[in-house]
């Protein structure tokens, strides 16, 4: 029995329960009457530089009503958000891995790599130059652990609402929401780096 | 090429392949869509995966973690197919002289003449080289759209120090020049919130304004006179340097030039002019 969301997704101006919920991402979120005040995402420093530098300062970025699940009621939504999905937890497992020099990190290594691929991949489809390409793929591979270190973008949900996507269940850690964005710049959110610099 | 599977392919086609085959391996990569070649290398890719996956699984690092193991040997193949390490040292000097490369991989060079005048006012070599491989801010003055004889190649570094016991906090602000991956240190400057106004300053120039505002002296560069000059807004034709120094006063001047195609000098990044004897003594109040 698929669970019944206590509010309704607003979809091509409908409301819709959980239970008819389209696969393909709704274009509106989950909040009907109370929608979140902040969105919240978990991103590693060099990330943000790439995407600043070479991919014209547009983010693309998961992003969660919740900073911490765990510390919310146990019925409130996003309380069950798993550790992979959750921008507190992220945050917490890259500030181990750089504190601690991990440069295995499996984390790390799939951001890593998946850069990389990404930076070919663009430059097949013409975005990006060759000069471009070259520059990030030699920097990822010259890159230390420190340049993984963690970065919390908050977002305001007011900002970026008509531009928010829920993402569909089938790509989803859990039955909790998560939400892209697909086009974030500059000035419409903050980045908290709590520890600093060490 | 090590993966001998890829040897039918020109170097283009076998790097989109393992582009395709790095990104089948993240669900979902999280900087992105996912690009046309997964969908156009699917299958190639696929059979890369299988045959890599089949390869690491007797591997101490293939059982711990075989996809990150399969993803490290695709990023280590897609890297010799793409570069040489010749090309790689240009790439890193490229990023590196448009401000694009992390702080953590320049390299710091403090020359004779910085590390004689700025060691005696208590500057450590150490200190200069975690501010700029480790900033809390770091700021690159460039025009990395404009001809290249006006390009600006400085840099601002700024770290927060704590002394504890020895004294009070301060900002240490690091000026440098860029070339290529060198950061090259011109001078590095104490500064302390209770002697300087921070509460409008945004940026690290913001902040060498607002120091070069207390204990900077007027210098002149033709017509153009006031304690910070900045390269943006001076209209300098020749260079004609003027500095006003009252006896007992040391002061450093700082600025840089470069010549035009047409043989005139322009000025580089910024022009101010520190009184050292002012610094010093401030220094000294604060058991630096």
């Amino acid at each position: 029995m698929p669970r019944l969301c206590a509010f309704g997704v607003r979809y091509n101006g409908d409301y819709v329960t959980g239970l008819s919920l389209p696969n393909s991402a709704a274009t509106v979120p989950v909040y009907s009457r109370n929608p979140p005040l902040l969105l919240w995402s978990t991103n590693t420093w060099f990330k943000y530089r790439i995407q600043q530098d070479f991919f014209g300062g547009v983010h693309y970025v998961w992003c969660s009503p919740e900073f911490e699940g765990a510390k919310l009621g146990k019925y409130a939504l996003s309380s069950s958000q798993p550790p992979s999905s959750d921008p507190c937890t992220i945050y917490r497992q890259l500030k181990h891995a750089v504190s601690n020099g991990d440069e295995h990190d499996p984390k790390i290594e799939s951001q890593r790599n998946t850069l990389s691929a990404l930076a070919q991949s663009y430059h097949a489809e013409n975005s990006i130059s060759d000069l471009d390409r070259d520059e990030i793929l030699a920097m990822i591979a010259k890159s230390t652990v420190k340049d993984w270190r963690p970065l919390i973008f908050v977002i305001p949900f007011a900002t970026v609402s008509g531009r928010v996507e829920l993402v569909a269940r089938s790509r989803r850690a859990s039955h909790e929401p998560e939400y892209i964005i697909k086009d974030l710049s500059d000035g419409e959110f903050r980045i908290i780096e709590p520890d600093g610099v060490s | 090429m090590s993966i001998a599977s890829l040897s039918r392919y020109d170097t283009e086609t076998a790097a989109n392949i393992v582009a395709a085959a790095m990104m089948q391996l993240a669900p979902d990569p999280d900087v992105g869509d996912k690009p046309t070649v997964v969908e156009s290398y699917a299958h190639e890719a696929a059979d890369l995966l299988a045959e890599l996956k089949s390869s690491v699984q007797s591997s101490r690092a293939g059982q711990a973690h075989p996809d990150i193991a399969v993803g490290n040997i695709l990023s280590r193949e897609l890297g010799s197919l793409l570069m040489t390490d010749e090309s790689r040292a240009e790439a890193l000097n490229r990023a590196g002289q448009s401000g694009r490369l992390p702080p953590s991989l320049y390299k710091v060079v403090q020359p004779s003449a910085f590390r004689q005048r700025f060691a005696r006012l208590g500057v450590k070599k150490d200190d200069v080289s975690l501010t700029i491989n480790s900033p809390s801010e770091v700021e690159h003055l460039l025009t990395d759209d404009v001809v290249p004889e006006a390009r600006e190649t400085h840099s601002i570094f700024m770290r927060s120090f704590r002394p504890g016991r020895k004294g009070p906090p301060y900002w240490l602000l690091v000026l440098t020049q860029r070339l290529g991956i060198e950061q090259n240190v011109q001078s590095a400057w104490r500064v302390y919130d209770s002697e300087v106004n921070l509460a409008s300053a945004e940026r690290p120039s913001d902040v060498l304004r607002a120091f070069v505002d207390v204990y900077g002296v007027e210098i002149c560069i033709d017509e153009q006179c006031g304690k910070y000059i900045s390269s943006e807004t001076a209209d300098i034709d020749g260079f004609k340097v003027k500095i006003f120094q009252p006896h007992n006063m040391e002061v450093f001047a700082s600025f840089a030039h470069s010549a035009r195609s047409d043989g005139k000098k322009y000025l580089v990044g910024m022009a101010f002019c520190i009184n050292m004897t002012k610094y010093a003594a401030m220094l000294s109040r604060k058991g630096a």
